[in-house]
């Protein structure tokens, strides 16, 4: 890692910044921090959300007992913050704070539609160039239509059974110790986090009232969150882009599996679902890479994202540490099982395939259906959703 | 009768030796069009760098594609040019 990255001109002349050893050793320094002020963030919220509802978490988010309203809740924050990671730790860190594990799966689920606006925002940049931008666009919304249907096959599922809920109460668990809550083998991270929450909590918050304290430990919180998790891709994207490189490289011409393992792998490094999904827009857009290749590499992507929400989770302690970790390994399961459900059928795997082509070759045709398929997707219908569901819901 | 059984399978085996002949260039073209494919696609890895300071300008994006997208609504649903043409 010690090597200087070299970063191209790209055409508007604005480059990666490069790294010399020494820059990339400080670079790492700051990630490092950068995780420890994650896992700060997370517990800030769980305590905040804690000390601001009591007993009252779950009344607090009855609104959100409706799981088309809470799916919702987490497409559009995921939409306008467009960051799954940032969207997921917030969820965990509410969910140790007591929010209902039933209330956030749906939320979780969102959060992967939501994210998918990220990259279609970047396909629209090649919105001059002909072939270029129906491949670039069909790439990119190849994501939403299989997010989409993994949410249309998962929810119902979740709702009349609680498969996920179940499964992953089940593995956090296994995975959690039997003295303290906290993930076995964690530990220590509790004596790292503890003491400057503690020092937010009492010392600087300690003229407000117990509950004002909780809202602004939860939006100090939600904002250190989004600011790290963005500081952290910029920096892990200069980071890893050498590495990212080798990982591609090395996929090249070995089929879906390979495609989904170098998807999940380079997200991991990157931490970020839209980087990775973003980057596979512009190489399907040159027509090098067919839709099918750059299909798995997406849904790796899904997998890989993860590791954020499982990270965030092992900052908390105390009696909700085993549901801020469920919840954590619910997103993990939730997106395993559509790679496996859906692409391992061959007709639902084509059903994405299918409509993505559809959508690109009529954006072709008139540009304004790409920006009423935006509009409709991550806005109008969720809106429209739960305008029905509180109809049926009386 | 047996010179003409001695020429049918001449002729079998003339033609099975074409086809093989023909699979086998035909296995070759496939595998130097799937390395040329794989040469391309690693070069096209090379330039991730480019790609990824690209994710940085989402907002550019979205403002040349409104462009695009209100020249066409313009078009759509603005005074035609020949409408203009009488209307002058």
């Amino acid at each position: 890692m010690g090597m200087a990255i070299t970063g191209a001109a790209p055409a508007d002349g604005q480059a990666l910044p490069q790294t010399s050893a020494g820059g990339t050793g400080r670079r790492w320094v700051l990630v490092g921090l950068l995780v420890y002020l994650l896992l700060i963030a997370v517990s800030l919220i769980g305590g905040g959300f804690k000390l601001a509802a009591g007993d009252q978490a779950k009344e607090l988010f009855a609104f959100a007992t409706d799981p088309v309203v809470a799916l919702v809740v987490g497409t559009i924050a995921t939409a306008l913050i467009q960051s799954s990671s940032t969207v997921t730790s917030i969820i965990v860190g509410l969910v140790a704070g007591g929010l209902p594990v039933q209330i956030a799966i749906p939320m979780v689920m969102g959060a992967n539609i939501g994210t998918t606006i990220t990259n279609t925002i970047v396909s629209l940049g090649h919105v001059r160039r002909g072939d270029e931008f129906r491949r670039a666009f069909a790439a990119a919304t190849i994501h939403d239509f299989f997010n989409l249907l993994s949410v249309a096959v998962f929810l119902p599922l979740e709702i009349a059974f609680g498969v996920l809920e179940k499964a992953g109460a089940y593995l956090a668990r296994l995975m959690v110790g039997g003295e303290s809550m906290s993930p076995k083998g964690l530990n220590f991270i509790k004596p790292l986090v503890e003491p400057p929450v503690t020092f937010v909590e009492d010392t600087l918050l300690a003229p407000f009232p117990a509950a004002l304290t909780g809202v602004l430990m939860i939006v100090l919180g939600i904002v250190a969150i989004f600011l790290v998790i963005n500081v952290i891709g910029r920096q892990l994207r200069v980071l890893m882009v050498g590495r990212a490189k080798e990982i591609l490289h090395a996929a090249v011409g070995r089929g879906p599996l390979a495609g989904i393992g170098s998807g999940t792998l380079m997200t991991v490094l990157v931490q970020s679902s839209s980087t990775t999904t973003s980057l596979i827009v512009p190489l399907a857009g040159t027509g090098v890479f067919s839709l099918r290749q750059v299909y798995p590499f997406t849904l790796g992507a899904n997998i890989g994202t993860c590791i954020t929400a499982l990270l965030a989770a092992t900052a908390v302690t105390g009696a909700n540490a085993v549901f801020a970790l469920q919840i954590a390994l619910i997103h993990l399961l939730y997106n395993v099982a559509g790679v496996i459900v859906i692409y391992g059928i061959p007709w639902l795997r084509r059903l994405p395939l299918w409509a993505a082509e559809r959508l690109a070759e009529a954006t072709m045709r008139r540009k304004i259906y790409a920006l009423a398929y935006l509009l409709v997707v991550f806005f109008v219908l969720p809106g429209v959703a739960i305008g029905a569901s509180r109809l049926m819901g009386g | 009768m047996h010179g003409k059984d001695e020429e049918g399978r001449a002729q079998r085996e003339e033609l099975e030796a074409r086809i093989a002949e023909l699979e086998g260039a035909l296995t070759q073209l496939k595998a130097r069009l799937r390395a040329q494919q794989e040469a391309e696609q690693h070069a096209a890895i090379d330039e991730l760098d480019d790609y990824l300071a690209q994710i940085d300008h989402k907002y550019q994006n979205l403002r040349s594609f409104w462009t695009v997208v209100a020249q066409e609504l313009r078009e759509m649903f603005g005074p035609r040019q020949d409408d203009e043409g009488s209307a002058s």
